[in-house]
């Protein structure tokens, strides 16, 4: 099964402001955009697991003007206090790049 | 025509070229929360040299031809202070360069005793996960400002004003004033000062061309284009701005409402241009003011090392937690106590970026960097706390040690102090009762040069 990272076209890991992350996945065209969101593999429930966070606290778009998929979670650090680690959350996108993407 | 954040550069051949096409405004979102509470904290500017030459470049430039010159967010975190550290620039540039211009600034600190009246009225909750607001959090913080719709901007060009230095602001803010005062549907001039409000974003190959956004309005529609020769919109580069930093890329939360593009349409129309259509604006029932605040937290200072030590990696975790114990002993000899420090061991080659989020549970590194960040209520207490952890880490046993120190470094160094450390004291929400309050926190102040 083909990993994300081997379809995707670029991940943008941020902060959404000092209390959310954002991982905003494009793709080259409709059609790579439309087997990844098509899959059904990024789901609320894998987000949850990957970070650790509530899954009622997992946003997912599917966003076709930009052939993109975002993904919005909480932080559970504050951004820039000191238990911080990555003040502007520019890599913490790494766990999103093995999802395993099944052919549809 | 829109320059990414002041301080990151940009192509002048770009800024010339857009200029030729005889923008109305330039404009720039000079700031962000994305560097930290400390700018709003220590109301510090960095880097005031290479702002006053972007400076300089762009209000000579936007002058010369007539068009106002606007930027928000002033010295990155827009507080009073950082505003009259960039006021100050502007001034020396408008002397030095004998230009003449109304100037205005827009000041958002927020009065103290406003905020507690809001409080008390529960008028105040919190923006994410972030604990609820006190009493106490208002008066520790070093400053609090309230961010800025497009309404004072209005206000000021009201005013005649040509250059507004404007302090926090949302970042489309900055740019759907002049296009909502000449009559522009709402829509249409916030979903454009959205799209063009991270300047170079909007445009492909990206960053590094220092490309500017130019957006040409229309009664039904706008135009998004790039400056910068070989350098173009896609209408993918144009609608995934809305995607970056948003909690919805359909929904963009203003003070004055929400920018609703679910039902644009992008399309290219060639030579590098695309057409925006479909935009909408929601007015929100009540006005609300996003607020951030810094408070101080201490004096922070850091060391590093290296470890390379195969037989250390099984141990790493106890190893640690020796050396921190022996290192407070250390301290404590020397009359530092436990209460005046903390000290945080960063582990790269661990899980010095993710902390606990990091999947990979079993180290692969065959060897670790290891940053001390230590935060003191003195700076000797910091500087002290982060040589003596690092110190105690050479002489710290661990089961089967042969070497007789641990610690590996390129250059002698010792504990490097950082200053004064600031967190987020504010991160709150507030819900004006009355439509047009936002005048009475948000002034503006006009001064012609």
């Amino acid at each position: 099964m083909p990993l994300l990272r081997e379809v995707a076209n670029s991940i943008r890991a941020t902060n959404n402001g000092a209390t959310r992350r954002s991982f905003d996945i494009m793709f080259d065209d409709v059609g790579d955009f439309e087997r990844v969101w098509g899959s059904g593999a990024i789901t609320p429930d894998l987000i949850s697991r990957l970070y650790t966070v509530p899954v009622a606290d997992v946003r997912i778009f599917g966003f076709p003007p930009a052939n993109a998929i975002k993904i919005v979670i909480p932080r559970k650090v504050v951004a820039g206090s000191p238990d911080d680690t990555d003040i502007d959350g520019k890599q913490q996108h790494a766990p999103l790049l093995d999802i395993e993407i099944p052919d549809t | 025509m829109s320059v990414g954040s002041i301080g990151a550069g940009f192509s002048y051949r770009a800024f010339q070229q857009g200029l030729s096409w005889n923008p109305h405004v330039v404009a720039s979102d000079a700031g962000t929360s994305d560097h930290g509470p400390g700018p709003l904290g220590s109301g510090e500017v960095s880097s005031l040299g290479p702002m006053k030459r972007q400076l300089d470049t762009l209000i000579t430039g936007a002058r010369g031809i007539g068009a106002k010159f606007i930027i928000g967010s002033a010295g990155v975190a827009g507080g009073d202070r950082n505003l009259a550290k960039v006021t100050e620039l502007v001034t020396d540039i408008a002397r030095e360069r004998d230009l003449r211009f109304r100037l205005a600034t827009l000041h958002t600190d927020l009065d103290r005793d406003f905020l507690k009246q809001k409080l008390a009225a529960g008028k105040i909750r919190p923006f994410g996960a972030f604990p609820e607001l006190t009493t106490a959090a208002i008066d520790e913080s070093a400053a609090i400002v309230g961010m800025m719709g497009a309404e004072p901007f209005i206000k000021a060009l009201d005013s005649g004003a040509d250059v507004i230095l404007g302090g926090r602001a949302t970042d489309p803010a900055v740019f759907a004033g002049p296009p909502l005062r000449a009559g522009i549907p709402a829509g249409i001039a916030w979903h454009a000062a959205r799209t063009m409000d991270k300047g170079v974003m909007m445009t492909v190959p990206g960053e590094a061309t220092g490309s500017l956004g130019f957006i040409h309005f229309r009664p039904d529609h706008f135009i998004a284009s790039s400056t910068k020769e070989g350098t173009y919109c896609t209408p993918r580069s144009v609608a995934a701005v809305t995607l970056y930093e948003n909690d919805s890329p359909y929904r963009t939360v203003m003070p004055s409402g929400v920018i609703d593009t679910s039902e644009c349409t992008y399309e290219d129309i060639g030579d590098g241009r695309v057409r925006v259509a479909g935009s909408k604006f929601e007015p929100a029932g009540k006005y609300t003011v996003k607020l951030e605040g810094a408070r101080f937290a201490g004096y922070r200072a850091i060391t590093f090392f290296a470890v390379r030590d195969p037989m250390i990696m099984p141990h790493l975790t106890e190893w640690l937690a020796q050396t921190r114990a022996n290192a407070e002993r250390n301290l404590h000899l020397q009359g530092i106590e436990k209460e005046e420090y903390t000290v945080r061991f960063h582990v790269y080659g661990i899980n010095g970026v993710m902390g606990d989020d990091e999947p990979v549970k079993q180290p692969r590194s065959h060897e670790l960097a290891i940053l001390v960040d230590a935060i003191g209520t003195t700076q000797n207490a910091a500087d002290e706390a982060a040589a003596r952890h690092k110190a105690l880490a050479g002489h710290t046993r661990f089961p089967g040690q042969l070497s007789h120190n641990n610690v590996s470094e390129p250059f002698r160094l010792g504990a490097v102090p950082l200053g004064p450390v600031y967190d987020w004291s504010v991160w709150h929400i507030l819900e004006l009762d009355e439509w047009d309050e936002w005048e009475k926190i948000f002034r503006v102040e006009l001064v012609d040069l």
